[in-house]
């Protein structure tokens, strides 16, 4: 292994690709839960919890883009 | 992560000289002599030295040994569903079918254990061992105990492979077609029709001894670690949180499978009762547990590599203490959310699903820690080699699959998923993209320590990682797009409509891709083993040693290996109020989902476990679930007593009482016009439902949801709608789609067609049989079971024997008729059943084109072998209480005759 090279410095972030990882992640469970929505008691059943989930993705994000860097 | 998170690794000397008062028990160095001359011989080879690492210290060569038998089941493992795949292919397709009903089983059975506990198990257990004790700078005792460990892991893959004869004719069909997970009393001798070997429960036992062994062996070293640095360390490193909470999750979560595979083996040999519906929740919170244990690994991966790779400290420790004690202490208990459609009590199954929902918790800690673990890392100070290509995929598959995890906990929700492939999906999207990505992670993270040599080649690493994703994103997909459709797991025979066809093709495919990535894996493994450069790692911190290793799979790789030195800017109190503010809006969310799903979870939970108390003008159901078909009792307005069918009248209620005898069914109507229809049937238990008929009279599947044994894509039942008055032809039904019941039997026109046996005893790979249609008057249709299609799977030719001919033989000297009646039978609705139509019965002939010919009025018939056939496997005898044995009652060449103006 050669000596330690000098990094770029610009870019996008990992922060910025495992926040799309989980936007990625959390579509597609999303999609899978609204696969169901032409089974008549969807609404009552499952509609609550698809949309908490929806929710806390959102939240997710939002608070993850708010919150202060680890440094 | 700093060096103040992990203590420097301390090198212990390997040998020392052990006072005599000291000295090992005498069996102990008998072992310690035979292993030193076996290894003393085979290190002398260089193939074996490299492989085995037989130059290195036991604990290397011991985890060596653990991670290539975790690289053998996990291939033996492929091999299984590579198997189940070809077949579900060939059925799909039309083709010929080249295993028989047990081997296919079988392998889905063994898949399911090899992949999880030979597999993924061993392979958790290898990583975390040697990683503790590195990472810890510890000297591993007790070297005899962690062989012990590992043999009888191994050991118990054999026993639950079970027996196969090699002679006189090789005979594998006795492999467990049980189900990786129980469904009590399958398989037990006495209670179940179809028997696996005692073997298999053993199997378990073993399995449980061995893990709960290396626990054992985990918590003394962590005792030692405790001593040694009694007052110099403040806290345990972050990953090592959810070490120790495998640690204890293992014996906590096998003690009960150790428990309900006890009481099913003394059940095998008459010792009982069992309680099967007790003994299925004593096994989930094994079956539940072990899940988490191995979804541990991903977690462990994010909170020991994430650190490292950012080269800083983990955002906040007390989340990630908060994270790993909730964990712990919540797995142990949500069995019952996997029974939920049984009669258990409400209360139990709400207060599971709260309790479910609350184990979001800690891992919604994990993600946003992990998360802002990174926050403030530039792009230049990470790294994109195979360990964070990893990480990232498994954090996205977590997301994936562990965000279905509450649609599957919502009971109200369960009914329309529960035991389809949407299951399966969700339990792959965590399997694969979550635990398996976070377990390559690792492994790359970590192999190139246990065999001295940096990766070979970064390209094929890239390649691993990128074939991978694509295959296991792939199959997770199409298994959801199958179970959304209601398509049940396990089960070889399922509706061929082009949709349903073109994804199980495209599954297969992405099976098949899935299988072959690894090959860039193992092709990568062997050339670093004999070909990698050799891995230095003096004056390198264990930091700079796992980003040293990292790198080697990256072509170019740009970022510093080296630490640096890292000053907290962030207070604790700002990262700690985010992590505050996020936790509270989950548990916010949580209450309020919990909230809203309430009511119908408990009127759902009470409708199972309580008879109903239907509207007057009812029909009720009284059923009966065998292996391998329902027996059907008719009380209402129409009176009855059927096998496979279930007559109503449009849009009438039916209130359904169900038991079962021999193991557990399932009563499963996947309706999507009307809701799903979904309930377990126990033995020894009751279970109801209430359920409104189809306005729309026709011919509607219901196949038995719960696997139980290797005829259960056999055991599908018809709901027979007629019309509430007079008679009514199928048009509307067609064009309704048969309200989405995507398990409803094509509709043919009767008269000219040729309804075709198939290598699984069926009419044209359906079951029941297609509906045929017709006008009142002349009815004339031909059948053809074709000898082809007899062999030594075929339960209509109930002869086994060694000889490969022998069923073939048995209808040459029988004419090539066997004893069942064909025939077109009336429904009688009064009581009066099944009522042979005059002239129409005849004797089931192999190999000939049968006609059937009948005047007949309007009305619905049925049509074939209305009767189950009585199977037997027992080739020459082979057949035994040490073997296993199979048999049960089979329909599959049956079908609606639809007779309308």
């Amino acid at each position: 292994m050669s000596a330690d090279p000098a990094p770029p410095a610009r870019g996008i972030t990992p922060f910025v690709w495992f926040g799309v990882a989980i936007a990625v992640g959390a579509a597609w469970a999303l999609f899978m839960g609204l696969s169901y929505y032409n089974v008549p008691t969807f609404t009552e059943s499952a509609l609550p919890t698809i949309a908490g989930v929806a929710i806390a993705v959102v939240a997710f994000l939002v608070i993850g883009a708010w919150a202060p860097a680890n440094e | 992560m700093t060096s103040s998170d992990t203590p420097a690794p301390e090198r212990a000397a390997a040998e020392q000289p052990i006072p005599v008062f000291e000295r090992p028990p005498a069996v102990i160095r008998f072992f310690d002599r035979t292993e030193e001359a076996i290894r003393s011989r085979l290190a002398k080879r260089t193939f074996f030295r490299r492989v085995f690492q037989l130059d290195r210290d036991w604990m290397t060569r011991i985890t060596m040994l653990m991670v290539i038998a975790s690289v053998f089941w996990g291939i033996l493992g492929a091999v299984d569903i590579f198997g189940w795949r070809t077949q579900v292919t060939a059925f799909a397709l039309g083709q010929p079918l080249h295993l028989s009903n047990q081997e296919m089983y079988s392998a889905l059975t063994l898949h399911g254990i090899r992949m999880l506990f030979g597999f993924a198990q061993q392979l958790e257990l290898a990583l975390f061992g040697v990683i503790f004790v590195t990472a810890f700078g510890l000297t591993p005792r007790h070297k005899w105990a962690y062989y012990l460990s590992f043999l009888l892991l191994n050991l118990s893959m054999l026993l639950m492979e079970g027996p196969f004869y090699l002679y006189p004719i090789f005979n594998d069909n006795y492999f467990p077609a049980t189900g990786w997970y129980f469904y009590s009393p399958l398989g037990i001798r006495g209670l179940s029709e179809y028997v696996a070997s005692p073997l298999w429960y053993l199997g378990w036992i073993a399995l449980s001894a061995a893990v709960i062994i290396w626990s054992g062996w985990m918590l003394l070293h962590f005792r030692d670690w405790w001593r040694s640095h009694r007052g110099q360390v403040h806290r345990v490193p972050p990953f090592a949180l959810f070490v120790l909470a495998t640690v204890v999750l293992i014996p906590l979560s096998y003690v009960t499978v150790l428990a309900s595979s006890t009481w099913d083996l003394f059940n095998y040999f008459g010792v009982g009762p069992v309680n099967p519906l007790v003994n299925q929740v004593l096994f989930w919170f094994f079956g539940h547990g072990v899940v988490y244990v191995l979804f541990l690994i991903p977690i462990t991966a994010f909170y020991f590599l994430v650190p490292i790779f950012a080269k800083r400290p983990i955002y906040s420790y007390r989340a990630a203490f908060v994270a790993a004690v909730v964990f712990t202490i919540l797995t142990p208990l949500l069995s019952i959310h996997h029974l939920y459609l049984t009669p258990v009590p409400p209360w139990a199954a709400w207060t599971t699903m709260a309790l479910t929902f609350l184990i979001v918790i800690p891992s919604a800690i994990t993600f946003f820690t992990i998360w802002m673990t990174t926050k403030g890392v530039k792009k230049g100070e990470w790294q994109w080699n195979a360990v964070t290509l990893f990480l990232l995929l498994s954090f996205a598959g977590t997301m994936a699959g562990g965000l279905t995890g509450p649609d599957n906990n919502t009971m109200s929700f369960d009914i329309d998923l529960h035991n389809t492939l949407f299951i399966v999906s969700h339990f792959h999207a965590i399997a694969l993209l979550s635990i398996a990505a976070g377990g390559f992670a690792v492994v790359y993270a970590a192999f190139p320590l246990l065999a001295g040599r940096l990766w070979y080649s970064p390209r094929l690493a890239q390649a691993h990682f990128v074939s991978t994703a694509i295959g296991w994103s792939g199959l997770v997909m199409f298994m959801d797009l199958l179970g959304s459709d209601g398509i049940l797991r396990r089960s070889l025979i399922f509706p061929l409509n082009p949709a349903v066809v073109a994804d199980q093709v495209w599954l297969t495919v992405f099976v098949v891709v899935s299988i072959g990535a690894q090959l860039f894996f193992v092709a990568n493994i062997l050339l670093t083993m004999f070909k990698g450069e050799l891995l230095t790692v003096q004056g390198l911190s264990l930091d700079e040693i796992i980003r040293k290793m990292a790198q080697s799979t990256h072509p170019k790789p740009t970022v510093p290996i080296s630490d640096v030195k890292f000053e907290r800017r962030t207070p604790r109190p700002r990262r700690e109020g985010a992590e505050r503010t996020w936790i509270t809006v989950v548990v916010v969310l949580i209450v309020t989902v919990l909230v809203a799903t309430s009511p119908l979870t408990l009127s759902d939970s009470t409708a199972i476990g309580t008879p109903a108390d239907p509207p007057a003008g009812s029909e009720y159901f009284s059923l009966v679930g065998h292996q391998y078909y329902w027996e059907v009792h008719e009380a209402g307005p129409i009176v009855g007593s059927f096998s496979d069918v279930m007559v109503v009248h449009a849009g009438q209620w039916v209130a359904v009482n169900a038991t079962a005898e021999g193991a557990t069914c399932g009563f499963y109507i996947p309706f999507r016009n009307l809701p799903v229809v979904d309930i377990q049937v126990i033995p020894d238990a009751m279970s109801y439902w209430l359920f409104q008929a189809p306005s729309i009279p026709g011919v509607y599947g219901a196949p038995d949801s719960e696997y139980n044994g290797p005829w259960f894509g056999q055991d599908m039942a018809a709901l027979v709608v007629l019309p509430a008055t007079g008679t009514a032809s199928l048009a509307q039904y067609e064009s309704n789609g048969g309200e989405g019941d995507i398990y409803n039997p094509p509709v043919w026109a009767a008269n000219g067609v040729v309804l075709t046996g198939d290598d699984e005893g069926l009419f044209n790979n359906s079951v029941p049989g297609p509906t045929l249609t017709a006008t009142p008057g002349v009815v004339s249709f031909h059948y053809y079971v074709p000898m082809s299609t007899i062999g030594i799977d075929n339960y209509l030719v109930n002869v086994t024997s060694t000889d490969p001919n022998g069923q073939q033989e048995y209808l040459a000297a029988h004419g090539d008729t066997l004893p069942y009646q064909f025939g077109i039978y009336t429904i009688n609705t009064t009581g009066g059943n099944l009522v042979p139509v005059a002239g129409t019965t005849m004797p089931l002939k192999v190999g000939s084109v049968l006609n059937e010919t009948a005047t007949l009025a309007a009305g619905v018939y049925v049509y074939g072998l209305v009767s189950p056939v009585s199977y037997v496997y027992n080739p020459a005898g082979e057949s035994t209480w040490m073997t296993g044995s199979q048999q049960g009652q089979i329909m599959g060449l049956w079908g609606i005759l639809w007779v309308s103006p």
